[in-house]
């Protein structure tokens, strides 16, 4: 390792609030900081990227832990860990939170990725944004000294913005941090962080904390335990997390969904993103891209297309003709439009 | 090592969902020696703020960052090894 005149830290940075501040508190004390910000396929700012609504200001779409390395001349790292996290959400060792976030499992894991980076660039210590007691799942106390402890980080990360309400840590003892500049912030209250940030000269930042994971989504996770539910827990992909966050879905048999979409972007995000799966859409009048996920079986299609024709200009309409495209073929399948009953009878709310 | 003047490699992200297009860039320029420019082509709209973010945090150089259409071109030379 490369002797060096100050310790280097690690900051797990996701360009929220907190994490800026505890970067501040750090690297205000003379520690060399790098940062190190996780994709892991579930944040509301990357869907909303990829789901381009017209007329969106794009510096809303920025990456915010980029953007708030930048201003602190900070180096930061992406890492994507998005196939690994399947594994976590499928599995989570410590349950789901209000909806499919599994955050305890969700920190262990981040934390051990991020103690192998620290220890990969020679780091001595990692920190983070968490606020003893702002989340009910993952950050009281018990929960906190879980994730250091199984993480195998163990005294070696900080807490800054409640480092002086926790146990000392070894950064702290070896008079690398000065435990008195740290701070004693506890729940949910913003208030502390806020004035803090004046203090700081902090201006803009992100989402409010916890605000960014699509996983705390009622929605999104009615939908994933719906294929959860259905046989797709082992075989879950990337495509089944991507088709999760656009459209209306239609559970229609215990194989197949079908997916509409609800404006021109998510009719676009399908067409790209259905992954092989057939695509349907009507073929004399303007309406939705549908993706039909399950086996293709006549019966199937048919019911698809049915639907399809139910949310475009055609439905009242006796019969609409709807084109599906699958594997490099296209036929054109003749439909009665659902009614709404039909239709809302598979939806899943 | 540096790279000779005109050493060029093109990155083609287009198509690829945020934030892969930066994660390929850090990743393309861990392989390069110092000096070498990397062409990156995108169609994410958000890379107009993410690119010249990610060189200012990480000290390599942005040379150029320019548009057409929807599809985005941006230029980086590495400067150093240390990320």
């Amino acid at each position: 390792m490369i002797a060096r005149e100050r310790p280097l830290a690690v900051a797990m940075l996701s360009g929220g609030l907190d994490s800026t501040l505890a970067l501040r508190l750090v690297a205000d004390q003379g520690i060399e900081v790098r940062a190190v910000n996780f994709s892991t396929g579930f944040c509301h700012t990357d869907h909303a990227r990829q789901v381009q609504r017209r007329g969106t200001d794009p510096q809303k779409l920025r990456n915010q832990a980029l953007h708030v390395a930048a201003q602190l001349r900070i180096p930061v790292d992406i890492l994507d860990i998005s196939a690994e996290y399947l594994q976590v959400l499928k599995y989570p060792r410590y349950g789901y939170g209000q909806h499919a976030n599994p955050c305890v499992d969700c920190r262990i894991f981040m934390m051990t990725r991020a103690r192998e980076y620290m220890e990969r660039v020679g780091a001595s210590f990692l920190f983070t944004g968490e606020v003893l007691g702002q989340r009910p799942k993952s950050q009281h106390r018990h929960a906190l000294a879980l994730v250091a402890r199984e993480s195998g980080i163990g005294d070696r990360l900080v807490r800054p913005l409640s480092a002086r309400l926790l146990p000392p840590t070894l950064p702290e003892r070896e008079g690398w941090l000065d435990r008195s500049r740290l701070m004693d912030f506890h729940g949910r209250d913003r208030k502390p962080q806020m004035e803090l940030a004046r203090r700081l000269g902090v201006t803009e930042w992100a989402q409010p904390a916890g605000g960014c994971c699509t996983l705390t989504d009622p929605n999104y996770a009615r939908r994933l335990f719906d294929l959860f539910e259905n046989g797709r827990r082992d075989a879950l992909d990337h495509e089944d997390v991507l088709l999760c966050k656009v459209g209306r879905h239609f559970r229609v048999a215990p194989t197949a969904k079908i997916v509409v979409g609800r404006f021109e972007e998510e009719n676009a995000f399908l067409r790209n993103f259905c992954g092989g799966r057939p695509t349907l859409e009507a073929v004399d009048v303007d309406g939705p891209i549908a993706v039909l996920d399950g086996e293709p079986s006549d019966e199937m299609l048919q019911l698809a297309a049915g639907i399809t024709a139910r949310y475009g200009d055609g439905k009242t309409h006796e019969r609409v003709r709807v084109r599906v495209d699958h594997q490099g073929w296209s036929r054109i399948v003749e439909v009665e439009p659902l009614s709404s009953m039909q239709c809302d009878a598979w939806l899943l709310r | 090592m540096r790279a000779d003047e005109g050493w060029t490699v093109e990155l083609d992200a287009r198509g690829l969902l945020c934030p892969q297009p930066i994660v390929d860039l850090a990743s393309c320029l861990r392989s390069l020696p110092v000096g070498a420019v990397v062409l990156l082509r995108s169609d994410d709209a958000a890379i107009a703020f993410d690119l010249p973010a990610y060189c200012q945090s990480t000290g390599h150089e942005l040379l150029a960052l320019a548009h057409e259409g929807r599809l985005w071109s941006g230029r980086v030379r590495k400067l150093h090894d240390r990320i």
